[in-house]
């Protein structure tokens, strides 16, 4: 029988390490369907930021909710995942905290280089993540 | 004559919408043999979802295994995507290929081969804590994209 340590992080801790990372997962519901795309992103005052192309064939009507999941699990089956659930939007959509002045300097640098026009922030009201910090068995 | 290109070089396609490269369907396939983790994407009573998940190929086909819950109970009324990638921020790296199909629950009732060689998989990874139920995702689509030297396909990590 195969046992572990899980452990419920809290919210701060959740956004410690989405903050940690860099490299995450947008999950959205087109038209009911699931769609998944990694993205390069930081978190800034509280919500998730990152960058598309203004081809890409995702829309971002305000308020459409999204998933966004980052993780770290070894080969042993170690590791954390972070949730985060909420709100999406274009930034200059959103009259928060995050105003588009200034995003330059934010740091968000997809790898895949393009012009990504598009600021994207995720307002994470719901946060959950777990830790299986050891591994017993079989 | 021999060949006119050396091995690694390959035609480029770029996608419109992502302006990633894209991987070969082949490709796409080999990459997804080289991971144990990848993340199921879902969308249960509206809201969209995602949860990581250890899992093993069944042929074409990905198969995890899961307790009993919400997650199931979305799984049985839609369509999913299960998506797995390899990243290394050190060189920029990166791949990620995702898989758009349907989830069904193997049971007794399925073919005893089919539920042979599936209970056979080896899946004791993440999560932990017992999960009877066995998934398999039967592949409608599978579709890959890249960033990387472009001279260097994705390569197994």
């Amino acid at each position: 029988v195969t046992s572990s340590l899980r452990r419920t992080l809290d919210r701060r801790e959740c956004m410690e390490r989405l903050a940690g990372t860099g490299f995450g997962r947008v999950v959205v519901a087109a038209g009911g369907l699931p769609q998944v795309f990694p993205v390069n992103f930081v978190v800034h005052r509280g919500r998730i930021i990152f960058r598309t192309d203004p081809g890409a064939k995702l829309t971002w009507s305000p308020g459409a909710e999204v998933a966004f999941e980052v993780d770290t699990i070894d080969a042993d089956g170690r590791g954390w995942v972070v949730v985060a659930r909420g709100p999406a939007g274009e930034i200059d959509s959103f009259d928060g905290p995050v105003r588009p002045e200034g995003l330059r300097s934010l740091g968000v640098d997809p790898w895949a280089g393009g012009d990504r026009i598009h600021w994207i922030s995720i307002q994470p009201m719901r946060v959950d993540g777990h830790e299986v910090s050891a591994r017993l068995g079989p | 004559v021999g060949r006119r290109f050396p091995d690694h070089f390959h035609m480029r396609i770029i996608d419109t919408n992502s302006r990633l490269e894209v991987i070969p369907v082949e490709r796409c396939r080999a990459l997804l043999a080289t991971r144990q983790v990848g993340r199921l994407a879902f969308v249960s009573d509206g809201h969209p979802d995602i949860e990581p998940v250890n899992y093993v190929l069944d042929g074409e086909a990905v198969v995890f295994a899961t307790g009993s819950g919400s997650k199931l109970w979305a799984l049985s009324r839609g369509p999913v995507a299960f998506e797995v990638d390899w990243a290394d921020p050190s060189t920029r790296t990166g791949w990620s290929v995702v898989i758009h199909g349907h989830a069904q629950e193997v049971t007794e009732m399925d073919r005893p081969d089919l539920v042979g060689r599936v209970r056979s998989l080896p899946l004791d990874l993440w999560p932990p804590g017992p999960r009877p139920n066995l998934i398999r995702i039967s592949p409608t689509s599978i579709t890959g994209r890249w960033v990387g030297t472009p001279s260097q396909p994705p390569s197994v990590p």
